[in-house]
């Protein structure tokens, strides 16, 4: 079957170069350079295609047309044809690059194929979780504050509203995991992880602009500042809040109040998947991840019993595919015990978060991308404090890029954050909540 | 009913008082110790007829008009050994001396364990103060360990947790053991009747609970007496038995106390002062005080949580036998204790600053006692008591609330809508919005039972030649009243919710009893006899002003015992002892206020939580609906048949007890579940979000009667908004206590062999144990509702199932527990040395799922996903996923009962989704284990303790123990969940104590 589709590929690829090369005449020398990415025309116009004289003597540019061909009339000589192209494509940013050399000698027949190599990343990326709380005014610890923020990592506004939000079992990552079989994830090689609890979804479209953020209020949407100076507010009107006013009443816990601020289209919505009291998302140690998916979908595949995982009947199956971002987080007082609970294939690495005294896991900054920006010449604040990272104990960790992400975007700048699929490098322990100001 | 076992007991008292006595003669006396110093209040009592003289300042004694014939006679006195003899009156005896000897361990006789009393015709033991100082009793409840196959328990000596005691019981069964056994110091019963408080603010279950004994005075105790058989007549209101316990009464030097142990203190002082001799020689009697201070902390590593009991006691004894009373003197005994004390945590730096929660556990307690020795024909005793017991039980707990927005805290008692509203000191306050922030709110429970009682007791001991015959009819009145204000709070402003439960308000339960007894002794052959006891007894419960209205019950109850032979006559032969006895009984037990008045109860619905304005108020509106107290005026009376036999042999001086019972609780109280329909408004908080009308100006209000809710602008800007609403109609769930349709069993044997006494060492050996087995399947069928789906949607249908909506309904265990005693005692050097190995054998559980024909209630599962692949494998099988189907179902609006398994198998047949989806819900699934239903044999463990006991001539003596002493850090092995766990849960920690008690 793979034989049938890469002949008809080809058989394809060359139809369409032909199709776009025609003309061909004598000097200068019309060449045509096709783009192709997995084995396929990129069929995309206006891609910048750059051919460079050997020599470097001379650079032409030329963008794609519909059929993903350059046409060049360049001298005969030798060149080198490449692409750096940067794209947002149904929540997903791409970056396709590539280059081929090309050698022009009198007239050209065949069009040069231009083999792209493409990366994808997701647009929307979890920014940061606060969810270990803070010190109360008198005693004790407050874990009633909880919030995620969901930012835009690209240049296009994002729609977020098929974005869904669930967790991964066991809810700490230092508890006993009845997963692991043999020393392996039971789902390691499946196409599915556990939606564990409950999966969260958007009731209303949400829209996210370019290097923009939404924050969403786990518990209470309100002012939490008011009674616990430590805490954040979470009642501005531009935040979201995973609503327990239409939930089963065993589900909400009737303690969590959401602000008259909070415009109704802001609520977010589950059908719970487990028949537990709340959302059990760990204030220590959650493994926390989103995914994009139909409101219905997720609605159906929270009630299809059916596809639970049977271990505890708790989990529903995600499917992997719709995962597109993730964060593993484990209790820094309980590193030794703790075990990943994504596959590999989703996540690899964990940060390390202190608990109870307001910090959060904060996403690192994509420091070559984000200083590759234009827009952001001289607005990028650098000599960032904000870590845990303490050099004299090798503890804690901090955003290697240097760059104060908070700091810059205050000063106009855009920025892009790291996303290599491993917590340990994604993110680092911030030692305040970022919308505390 | 009532009227009818008013005649039968007026009919037996005439036959007793009919009966006839023989001639008197005199027995008179002196009681000399060993120097030949009188003692004064030896006390001496003829046991066949029931007749007592009590010596005066110079040791003499005089009973008159005692029959002609054998007798037993029995001399007794605090602080000296009981000298018992048979002797033979044929005339007048007016010389009789004898001489005691001083009750210590120089006695060849002394005995650190509990001695079966060979003349009762039922099991009874009694724990003398030897026994009772050599364990270092510090909890009431620690007499259980010197039972048979009685073992230390697990927190002991621990006065931080409430303690009961559990006679032929455990905890945790049904039909508490604790509950129907009856504990009685110096007559005075120590009833749990009249209390509400079975645990503390944050666990108040209703459920019946037995009483603590935390409050008693250890150190004052002389003896104590346990009835585990059939008890007599005389005692009502208990199922399980009867434990008596006997302060010190008598002439005392001074005597202190000082105990230590790393969780217990204790300091106490007693006296047993003689009051002289009036002008007119009459004596003044005998006045014995006691003091104890105990403190006793949950955790010594951190020693905040304490439990104090202070106890004093007066005891005041006199005989009169001067003047009129020569011929029929009149013994008197009026005795007043207490307790002040409790528990406390205020000062535990581990928890919240501020909080505490302290549980007073104050006790009085009064008796007077009156024995008129008559010596008549037609009666030879008139016993007179009266006692009262109350209780000052205060709970009282400070709490710390953080809050992030203000919270509605409920007191309405009324049906209706409530929208929470700020505390308002001149109104109601039905819903009060409380503060958001800090504060703290104390909150009590204010529990004051009082018990009374009267009795009147005549006996009437007859002899006819080798026939004794003794004849006991009596009456008593209890009485049962709480006077506490039940349940408050110090600042309305800040209580959480909560409701006014006035105790006082209760009426009083009476209860009237009356019983005769007849004890027939028939002397055969040289020492043979034959003894019979056949009583009954009737009580009427009175309850004025409840539906329970007056309520009777009776209790009759028979022991026979056969003695074949007595050690006195076959010194020289191998089998020294043999005796038989056989009893068969029903007992009673009343019920308690939190039986027949359990705490009122309301269904509080959220219909409204609005959103958050900027200070963060949130207003609530609830639908309040109480639920109805339904008195069951059918609710029967707890009643307990109970059957035992019982050997006793002795074989070349080896002693053997054994004793096997079987006690049927029936009508064991119970909370029962009824669910009716009612429709209520609900209101989101999305309905608010929206209005034109600035959070903060916004007022809302409730209709009362239908919950629609209303917004007002309050600086009247903008008009008033009526907010959209939902009906939602749901089961409510009622309570009412009722009466267990399915026995609960408890079987067992207990032996006591005490090989004889090897001279050459001074040691005695005794193996003690007990097999013991309990079943109990809750078989009611009995609703429930899940209230709603994991989306919030009501459900409306009720699985009606047998013993309720759980995998087992019930339970069966089965024990063997012995314990090997090793006494050394060495009279020469006044020490006593014992070492006890506490094992358990046999511990057997299994969790029992079965309807009352003993048919499936719980199916295998082939799919743990698939509740209908049910199979015909039994559960107890083997391991097995298993859930289990109600018995019925009904469906809201019509209450036919369904048959549950052939409607939902043929749904899912028929792929009728909804209906499958529906039923699923009231399924219990057991699909995480695979054991629940296995066999649960614990393996064999031991535990050893070692005490010794040493007297510095007659000033002091001092006492250590260790328990656990090897420390036993095992492992025991569960076949159910095939787990090695810790010994620890089973066996006392390594612990230790000290006592030092100086005379002087």
């Amino acid at each position: 079957m793979k034989k049938v589709l890469s002949i008809f590929s080809i058989a394809a690829l060359l139809f369409a170069a032909a199709s776009c090369n025609e003309n061909n005449g004598p000097k200068p020398v019309e060449i045509t350079v096709q783009l192709t990415s997995d084995n396929v025309a990129l069929a995309v116009e206006g891609i910048p295609v750059e051919l460079v004289e050997a020599s470097g003597a001379a650079t032409y540019t030329e963008n794609t047309d519909a059929s993903g061909c350059a046409i060049f009339k360049v001298p005969a000589g030798s060149y080198s044809a490449s692409v750096a192209y940067k794209t947002v494509a149904d929540g997903e940013k791409l970056v396709y690059s590539g280059s081929v050399n090309v050698i022009v000698e009198g007239a050209v027949a065949d069009p040069f194929v231009l083999a792209l190599n493409k990366v994808t990343s997701p647009q929307i990326i979890i920014k940061e979780l606060y969810c270990t709380g803070c010190p109360k005014n008198t005693t004790g610890n407050y874990t009633d504050d909880a919030y995620i923020i969901l930012y835009n990592n690209s240049d296009v506004e994002a729609d977020a509203s098929d974005i869904v939000i669930s967790l991964v079992q066991p809810g700490n990552g230092h508890a006993t995991n009845k997963y692991y079989v043999d020393d392996k994830l039971l789902y390691e090689n499946e196409n599915w992880i556990l939606a564990y609890s409950a999966i969260w979804w958007f009731k209303e479209q949400v829209k996210i602009p370019a290097y923009s953020q939404i924050v969403i209020a786990i518990f209470g949407g309100i002012d939490h500042t008011q009674t616990v100076t430590a805490s954040v507010n979470l009642s501005d009107p531009s935040y979201y809040w995973m609503s327990n006013t239409d939930i089963s009443t065993t589900f909400k816990a009737a303690k969590y109040s959401v602000s008259n601020n909070i415009p109704t289209s802001h609520y977010m919505t589950t059908y719970p998947v487990s028949a537990g009291t709340a959302w059990v998302l760990s204030n220590n140690s959650p493994a926390l991840y989103i995914g994009k998916m139909d409101k219905a979908a997720a609605e159906a595949l929270s009630k299809d019993t059916e596809n639970y995982e049977k271990t505890s009947l708790t989990n529903a199956k995600f499917p992997k595919a719709n995962v597109t971002d993730c964060v593993e987080v484990w209790s820094a007082a309980n590193i030794e015990k703790s075990k990943v609970r994504f596959s590999a294939d989703l996540n690899s690495g964990h940060v390390d978060l202190t608990n109870n005294l307001g910090h959060s896991v904060y996403r690192n900054v994509d420091k070559e991308a984000t200083e590759e920006l234009a827009e952001n010449a001289g607005k990028i604040v650098y000599n960032y404090a904000g870590g845990t990272f303490d050099a004299a104990t090798n503890s804690g960790s901090t955003d290697p890029s240097g760059i104060d992400a908070e700091a810059s975007i205050a000063a106009g700048a855009h920025i892009i954050y790291k996303d290599t699929n491993d917590s340990g490098k994604d993110f680092h322990e911030r030692t305040k909540a970022s919308i505390k100001k | 009913m009532f009227r009818k076992t008013t005649l039968i007991l007026i009919g037996i008292c005439l036959i007793c008082f009919c009966a006839h006595a023989q001639k008197g003669c005199v027995f008179a006396g002196t009681v000399l110790d060993e120097t030949g110093a009188p003692v004064e209040f030896a006390t001496v009592v003829l046991e066949r007829t029931e007749q007592w003289g009590v010596a005066d300042l110079k040791g003499r004694f005089s009973i008159n008009n005692v029959p002609a014939g054998k007798n037993t006679v029995s001399i007794s006195c605090l602080g000296y050994a009981t000298w018992t003899k048979e002797i033979q009156i044929s005339k007048d005896i007016t010389n009789f001396k004898i001489s005691l000897k001083a009750d210590n361990l120089a006695l060849e006789g002394a005995v650190v364990t509990a001695q079966e009393d060979g003349n009762s015709a039922t099991t009874s033991r009694t724990i003398d103060k030897t026994a009772l100082d050599h364990v270092q009793l510090m909890n009431l409840s620690d007499i259980s360990r010197l039972l048979p196959g009685g073992a230390t328990a697990k927190d002991s000596p621990a006065l931080t947790n409430e303690q009961q005691i559990f006679l032929r019981g455990n905890s945790g069964e049904s039909g508490s053991a604790a509950f129907g056994t009856a504990i009685e110091v110096d007559g005075v019963r120590i009833s749990s009747n009249a209390s509400f408080t079975n645990s503390d603010l944050n666990g108040r279950t209703g459920s019946v609970s037995g009483s603590t004994t935390n409050n008693i005075a250890s150190s004052n105790i002389e003896s104590v007496e346990v009835i585990t058989g059939v008890p007599s007549v005389e005692y009502g209101d208990m199922t399980s038995g009867v434990v008596k316990i006997n302060t010190r009464k008598g002439k005392t030097p001074w005597s202190v106390t000082m105990s230590t142990s790393p969780n217990t203190k204790q300091v106490s002082l007693s006296k047993g002062f003689g009051l002289g001799v009036s002008a007119k020689g009459q004596p003044k009697g005998v006045l014995n005080a006691s003091m104890e201070h105990t403190v006793s902390i949950s955790d010594p590593m951190s020693p905040y949580t304490s439990y104090d009991r202070n106890g004093l006691s007066l005891t005041y004894s006199n005989l009169f036998s001067k003047g009129a009373l020569k011929d029929t003197p009149v013994r008197l005994s009026a005795s007043l204790s207490g307790n002040l004390g409790g528990l406390d945590n205020q000062a535990d730096p581990d928890k919240m600053v501020g909080t505490f929660h302290t549980k007073i556990d104050n006790a009085l307690r009064g008796n007077f006692s009156a024995n008129w020795l008559l010596s008549k024909k037609w009666i030879t005793n008139l016993e007179l008591n009266a006692s009262a017991s109350y209780g000052n039980k205060q709970d009282r707990e400070k709490a710390y609330y953080d809050k992030a927005t203000t919270t509605t805290a409920l007191h309405a008692i009324q049906k209706g809508y409530y929208m929470s509203t700020p505390y308002n000191p001149d109104s109601d306050n039905p819903a009060v919005l409380l503060d958001k922030g800090a504060f703290y709110n104390i909150m009590r429970i204010d529990d004051r039972p009082f018990s009374s009682k009267v009795s009147l007791k005549a006996n009437q001991a007859t002899s006819i030649g080798k026939v004794n015959n003794k004849i006991k009819v009596g009456t008593d009145w209890t009485v049962d009243k709480n006077y506490g204000t039940g349940e408050g709070t110090e600042d309305l402003s800040t209580a959480p919710t909560y409701r006014e439960w006035r105790f006082c308000d209760v009426p009083a339960m009476h209860n009237l009893g009356a019983y005769a007894e007849d004890n027939l002794m028939v002397h055969m052959g040289k020492d043979a006899r034959l003894n019979l006891i056949a009583g009954l007894r009737g009580d009427a419960t009175v309850i004025k002003g409840s539906a329970y209205g007056t309520t009777t019950s009776l209790s009759p109850r028979f022991n026979a015992k056969y003695t074949a032979f007595t050690p006195k006559t076959r010194k020289d032969r191998f089998v020294k002892e043999l005796s038989a006895r056989a009893s068969w009984g029903i007992a009673v037990k009343q019920p308690s206020f939190s039986v027949l008045f359990p705490t009122p109860s309301y269904l509080d619905i959220d219909v409204f939580t609005s959103t958050a304005d900027s200070k963060n108020v949130v207003y609530k509106a609830m639908y309040v609906m109480p639920r109805t107290i339904e008195y069951n005026s059918a609710l029967r009376w707890q009643r307990n048949r109970q059957a035992e036999i019982g050997f006793d042999i002795n074989l070349g001086g080896t002693k053997v007890s054994l004793a096997a019972f079987r006690n049927v609780t029936v009508d064991a109280y119970n909370k029962g579940t009824n669910y009716d329909t009612f429709s209520y408004n609900l209101t989101t908080a999305a309905a608010v979000q929206g209005i034109d009308i600035p959070a903060d100006d916004r007022i809302y209000t409730v209709n009362p009667l239908d919950g629609s809710i209303t917004v007002s602008d309050r600086t009247g800007a903008k008009p008033t908004v009526d907010v959209a609403k939902n009906q939602v109609t749901r089961f409510v769930a009622g309570y009412y206590e009722k009466n267990d349709e399915n026995p609960i069993k408890r079987y067992g044997l207990e032996w006591v062999i005490d090989f004889k006494r090897i001279r050459a060492i001074n040691t005695t050996i005794r193996w003690d144990g007990s097999f013991y087995g309990y079943r109990s399947v809750y078989t009611d069928l009995t609703p429930y509702n899940p209230t709603s789906k994991k989306d919030g949607t009501l459900y409306k249908y009720i699985g009606w199932y047998v013993g309720g909506m759980s995998g087992s309904n019930g339970q069966e265990t089965r024990s063997v527990k012995t314990n090997i005693t090793i006494t050394t005692h060495i009279p020469k050097v006044r020490m006593i040395f014992s070492a006890k190995i506490e094992s358990s054998l046999v511990r057997y559980s299994r969790a029992l799922s079965e309807k009352a024909d003993g048919s499936a209630r719980s199916y295998v599962v082939t799919d743990p996903t698939d509740f209908s692949s049910i199979t015909d494998q039994s559960i107890y099988d083997g391991k097995c996923y298993a859930v289990t189907y109600p018995e019925y179902y009904s469906v809201q609006g019509d209450p036919t009962l369904r048959p549950f398994k052939e409607d939902y198998l043929a749904a899912k047949r028929n792929n009728d989704t909804e209906l499958v989806g529906n039923l699923t819900e009231l399924i219990y699934t057991n699909t995480t284990y695979l054991y629940t239903y296995l066999k649960d044999w614990i393996s064999p463990y031991f535990s050893a303790n070692i005490s010794v006991t040493k007297e510095i001539g007659d000033l002091a003596s001092i006492s250590f123990y260790a328990n656990n002493f090897f420390n036993n850090l095992g492992q025991v092995y569960s076949t159910r969940s095939e787990n090695w766990t810790s010994v620890s849960s089973y066996i006392p920690r390594f612990y230790y104590g000290l006592t030092l008690r100086i005379k002087f």
